[in-house]
């Protein structure tokens, strides 16, 4: 049995909205990943899925709840830990264009990380781990001297994930790391990160909304909705059997690229709109075909079912589902 | 037989830059009938979009050439129409809506000012008219309280809502061709079903043709009656939608086909890629665009350019392989398989 290398339990975060509303992007959301697995994030936009990989780095503070890696608390760790920690977790981000210094060539790029956390003694050796950097992802160590603009998207991602590996991470939390891309380029960088995986026994945090290539990387997938989890199962039986109404929607509402295949009509009307704190009962609730009047007054806990997924509907839950 | 409306015949496109010529569009042909949907495929920088923005004549120039061909509606010739006579089509007869809806609406005006905007520049009617005309298209696009919307600032609709608005706008006068730049790549999944299925209903209604612009073959496959498949600046293939998916001919389409991840987890094998890049427009390749990516590849691909070789009446493709001299090869995975 793999061992849980992230617990995320029942983590919380707001912002402050308009007229000092405040808004709960991330609400009790509760997760674990175990050592060398995959765990697929889903959701619309708003539904607070960057945020939780965004806390998990710390670039957010949590309002409340715990982030643990392996058992330690990351948000109540001193800096010394904070920066043993950084070395541990790293990210790569959406915009391969945006999240590269346009003034630094690759090889200052993914030197900083190695500088930063000590990791070796020679401008010599950092040169040499640079070049094994670019080679394991793809690139070649002529690559090294060049700027981010002489690189295509694609390119350009394969530099981040090697900056997010320079440092000998265990966990990346790859934030929309492929939506950026062109189609035929998404499949080569997501077989690049299945091949680092097994070869370097990586722990993915994939958070995305292309539900195709989640599928195809993930081993668990967790399914989010206006900062609440709904549904977290298998990726084979969130597929095969999705319990949550708004899960089922979401699976209903991808095209399929086949003209032959009769597509039923989307049965998720309307939008999510951000709710304010106050707001009490399941946040699917205006959306949901089945909403009856207890989905309104109070909001359903993530609870196991029978067929071994866990799930947050009053409904899912009832007798007569 | 449905009357051809829109014609674009051995149109080439350059830009000029600092760094020489990009040819981004290369002698391409394509035509749309009366209230068919054409999709145009192809990766970011295959050209699609400046093919389509050249026939609303989107593209400044400089530093935009048009190097030859011609775009013909309704049998006249607009390839060289001034701004002055193009304001005459655009929304009237040809319409756009554009991929991402927040900056294609005017920030400062109200979206109901928007709207009226486009009726009134097209029909000489009384303001009280056109509004009366904006609040039926926005039931029509299905925004809620019509009325009140008139009077919101695009900022305070969600982009799905924005994209209606867009639509409405676009649809104001009863144009024959809308023309949809990658319109739902910035929306989530269930507003993208939401907004295809009103492009769809929309279509039925008023028998609009559509020319739609995507990379997503999901899309594709729920909308087009046509497809024509862009690369490195060429159609390499163009057939109907069945054709497309069931018979393709070109190792480009059947490269596209199969990005697609059909093994349902990696577990079950790694997915099929296209190796490599598309090639650079400013010196594009001698021979076939698609060449230095192609598993077929043969010493003549690097060399000579393919000829169009048409497969059905509506079926043509641009492949060495497809030549009878040509050995015969085998597509991988021969259809597309099931989702489950």
């Amino acid at each position: 049995m793999a061992e849980p290398i992230l617990e995320v339990i029942d983590l919380q975060k707001e912002f402050i909205g308009s007229r000092k509303k405040r808004i709960r992007a991330v609400n009790n959301v509760s997760f674990t990943i175990n050592e060398g697995e995959t765990l697929g994030v889903v959701g619309e936009s708003g539904c607070g899925k960057t945020t939780v990989g965004r806390t998990i780095v710390r670039l957010y503070d949590a309002d409340g709840g715990k982030v643990l890696y392996r058992g330690l608390d990351i948000h109540k760790a001193d800096r010394r830990t904070t920066r043993k920690l950084a070395k541990q977790i790293q990210m790569v981000f959406q915009d391969p264009y945006s999240s590269l210094d346009p003034r630094k060539t690759v090889l200052s790029i993914l030197e900083e990380g190695l500088k930063i956390h000590k990791l070796f003694r020679t401008k010599k050796e950092r040169i040499e781990r640079v070049y094994q950097l670019l080679e394991l992802v793809g690139l070649n160590r002529e690559h090294a001297n060049r700027f981010p603009h002489e690189f295509s998207g694609g390119q350009r991602q394969r530099i981040g994930i090697a900056r997010a590996l320079s440092v000998n991470p265990e966990l990346i939390v790859c934030d929309e790391a492929i939506s950026a891309l062109d189609v035929s380029i998404q499949a080569q960088i997501i077989n690049l990160l299945i091949d680092l995986q097994d070869r370097l026994k990586l722990t993915y945090l994939f958070i995305a909304h292309d539900i195709h290539m989640v599928r195809y990387i993930s081993d668990h997938i967790a399914v989010m909705y206006l900062g609440t989890l709904v549904e977290k199962a298998s990726t084979e039986q969130l597929f095969k059997n999705p319990l949550h109404p708004y899960t089922r929607g979401l699976l209903e509402a991808i095209p399929v690229p086949d003209p032959k295949h009769e597509q039923q009509q989307s049965t998720l009307k309307g939008e999510a709109k951000p709710l304010t704190i106050e707001h009490e009962g399941c946040r699917f609730y205006n959306r949901c075909p089945f909403a009856k009047e207890i989905c309104r007054d109070s909001m359903p806990a993530l609870k196991a079912h029978d067929s071994g997924q866990t799930v947050a509907c009053h409904m899912v839950h009832s007798e007569n589902w | 037989m449905k009357e051809t409306l829109l014609e674009v015949k051995q149109f080439k496109f350059s830009f000029d830059t600092y760094a020489g010529e990009v040819q981004a569009v290369r002698n391409i042909s394509f035509h749309v009938k009366e209230g068919e949907t054409l999709a145009i495929v192809g990766e970011s920088g295959s050209g699609k979009s400046v093919a389509v923005q050249n026939v609303m004549k989107l593209i400044p120039s400089p530093p935009g050439r048009i190097i030859q061909g011609q775009i013909i509606y309704q049998g006249e010739d607009i390839t060289h129409y001034t701004d002055r006579q193009m304001e005459q089509l655009r929304g009237k007869e040809l319409s756009m809506i554009f991929q991402d809806p927040m900056t294609s609406l005017n920030p400062t005006m109200k979206i109901g000012d928007q709207i009226i905007e486009g009726i009134r520049n097209h029909e000489p009617i009384p303001r009280a008219d056109a509004v009366k005309k904006a609040i039926k298209l926005l039931t029509e696009v299905g925004i809620p309280d019509p009325k009140d919307s008139l009077s919101r600032y695009p900022h305070t609709f969600s982009g799905g809502m924005r994209q209606r608005v867009m639509i409405a706008i676009a649809l104001a006068c009863n144009p024959k061709i809308l023309i949809a730049d990658e319109p739902t790549t910035a929306l989530d999944v269930t507003t993208q079903t939401q907004i295809l299925e009103l492009m769809n209903d929309l279509k039925e209604k008023h028998g609009t043709s559509i020319v739609m612009i995507t990379h997503d073959l999901g899309v594709v496959a729920k909308m087009a009656d046509r497809i024509a498949v862009m690369y490195a600046g060429k159609i390499v293939e163009t057939g109907t939608v069945e054709e497309i998916f069931y018979q393709p001919k070109h190792p480009y389409t059947w490269g596209l086909l199969q990005s697609i991840p059909k093994v349902s987890s990696k577990r079950m094998g790694k997915l099929e890629t296209i190796p490599g890049t598309p090639p650079d427009l400013i010196a594009p390749p001698k021979g076939c665009g698609f060449a230095s990516r192609c598993k077929f590849c043969m010493n003549i691909c690097k060399e000579v350019e393919p000829e169009s070789v048409s497969i059905s009446a509506s079926q043509s493709a641009k492949c060495w392989l497809l030549d009878e001299r040509a050995p015969r090869v085998e597509r991988e995975h021969e259809e597309v398989k099931k989702y489950s």
